[in-house]
């Protein structure tokens, strides 16, 4: 599980993204949302332990992440993955990048190739395995940065707008996945505008504006919400 | 033929130089940007602040400086290297110690976000997210290494502070360039001025080309 303790977080130029924050992830997918600037992805990377708070604590699995030595630290930080809002592409081909987190975790390269390929033709992106990051649109980006991410087979899946870039077909092969990961026990934390998918996917959703946590509630309460807006523009 | 084996030595031995110290230099100051581009905090940014503000430092003080420390009455006198290649390559790669760190550590921070915090939620450990991003600016990391070498080959202060110009030991271009013309030999100082012309040209040209590649 991981826990956030009175978190607050300010940026070096004095910038408040996160102001006095406590929560567990203990849903299978926690949902966050809010309008842009509202702390989502400083949240996620304090959450992923990329951002030392600035005060509070981050437990993973009770334990306290920032005291830890460095070996510990990076062990706790291989359960955890995050996924950027615009994914980033190392040099070199997409099996490449797949290959990655399995590489720098010391697997033997067939392994890690045999692994990469699994997964990609899972995704029906095996096409794309020979190009590089110029060669691919915004939404094979996603997917790649997508793949990448599973493949090492995390405990917690941090993702930052996951199904900005994609288009209907490729959101459902992403969402069916989601689904199957749950089903393995991995937890996911989502950062998103998209209030369909919120509803669609969550059980839990945690609502940021300025830093705070304005509300959690369940994704039937949202879905009676998307209801009512549809029902009051139909009536109109 | 005397003055054209000169000029040959002069470019080799200022080529030597100036690539040990761009070489020294980077080894101390790559790092240092590396760790200082991992951090937040405000020790960080008085670090990059002084570095930034030492890229003007004049070459002479630098010189004067060096020259108080290696001088036989000086803390490292003992070491005997005033006046050899080794206190100008020592010059030489402390005055563009802030021109590598304030570059690398520009495009050190910018690939933060890109590429080492990436790596290390992929499951990098801190060496391996360093290397990793190390690579992914390898082509900025070039350009910077060949514009400190061409500041280094341009200098005179340390050179002829330090190195004393002595004539088949530590002359190099630009503390031969100043002799050849206060000595009226025009000639001689318009053919080294020539050459050092044509390998800074050619270093620009490399930078230009790198940098259209990179984009």
């Amino acid at each position: 599980m991981i826990e956030l303790q009175n978190v607050t977080f300010v940026y070096p130029n004095g910038i408040l993204a996160l102001d006095n924050v406590t929560l567990k992830i203990t849903d299978e997918i926690t949902i966050i949302m809010g309008a842009n600037g509202s702390g989502k992805t400083t949240l996620l990377k304090i959450l992923a332990c990329l951002y030392k708070p600035t005060r509070g604590r981050v437990l993973i699995d009770g334990r306290d992440f920032w005291v830890l030595n460095k070996k510990e630290r990076l062990k706790i930080r291989r359960k955890i993955v995050y996924i950027h809002e615009n994914p980033v592409l190392f040099r070199g081909t997409v099996l490449e990048n797949i290959m990655y987190p399995l590489i720098v975790r010391d697997h033997h390269v067939e392994e890690a190739r045999k692994k990469a390929l699994s997964i990609v033709e899972k995704l029906g992106i095996k096409h794309l395995i020979n190009r590089r990051r110029q060669e691919l649109s915004a939404g094979e980006a996603q997917l790649v940065a997508f793949a990448r991410a599973i493949v090492a087979d995390p405990e917690y899946i941090l993702m930052d707008e996951p199904t900005n870039a994609l288009d209907s077909e490729k959101r459902e092969i992403v969402e069916n996945f989601i689904i199957q990961l749950v089903k393995k026990r991995r937890k996911f934390v989502i950062a998103t505008h998209d209030r369909l998918l919120a509803a669609r996917l969550s059980s839990k959703i945690i609502e940021l504006s300025e830093g705070k946590i304005l509300r959690i509630s369940s994704s039937n309460e949202l879905l009676a919400k998307i209801k009512s807006i549809l029902f009051q523009k139909d009536e109109s | 033929m005397v003055l054209s084996s000169e000029v040959l030595e002069i470019t080799i031995r200022s080529l030597m130089i100036s690539s040990t110290a761009t070489i020294l230099s980077s080894s101390w100051s790559i790092p240092l940007s590396l760790r200082l581009s991992s951090s937040h905090s405000k020790l960080t940014n008085l670090i990059v602040s002084i570095f930034n503000a030492l890229i003007g430092l004049p070459t002479v003080i630098v010189g004067l400086f060096l020259y108080m420390l290696l001088s036989r009455t000086g803390p490292l006198g003992f070491l005997q290297i005033l006046y050899t290649p080794i206190a100008i390559i020592l010059g030489e790669a402390i005055l563009i110690t802030p021109l590598i760190v304030s570059l690398a550590y520009e495009v050190f921070y910018k690939a933060r976000v890109e590429y080492w915090e990436v790596a290390l939620t992929l499951g990098a450990d801190t060496y391996q997210a360093y290397r990793t991003m190390l690579r992914e600016t390898l082509s900025d990391v070039i350009i910077i290494f060949l514009i400190a070498f061409s500041r280094a080959l341009g200098e005179l202060g340390v050179a002829l502070i330090v190195g004393g110009n002595i004539r088949g030991f530590t002359r190099v271009f630009t503390t031969t360039i100043a002799l050849e013309i206060a000595k009226g030999n025009f000639e001689f100082a318009l053919t080294l001025g020539l050459i050092l012309l044509i390998i800074i040209s050619t270093i620009t040209a490399i930078i230009r080309i790198l940098g259209v590649r990179r984009e």
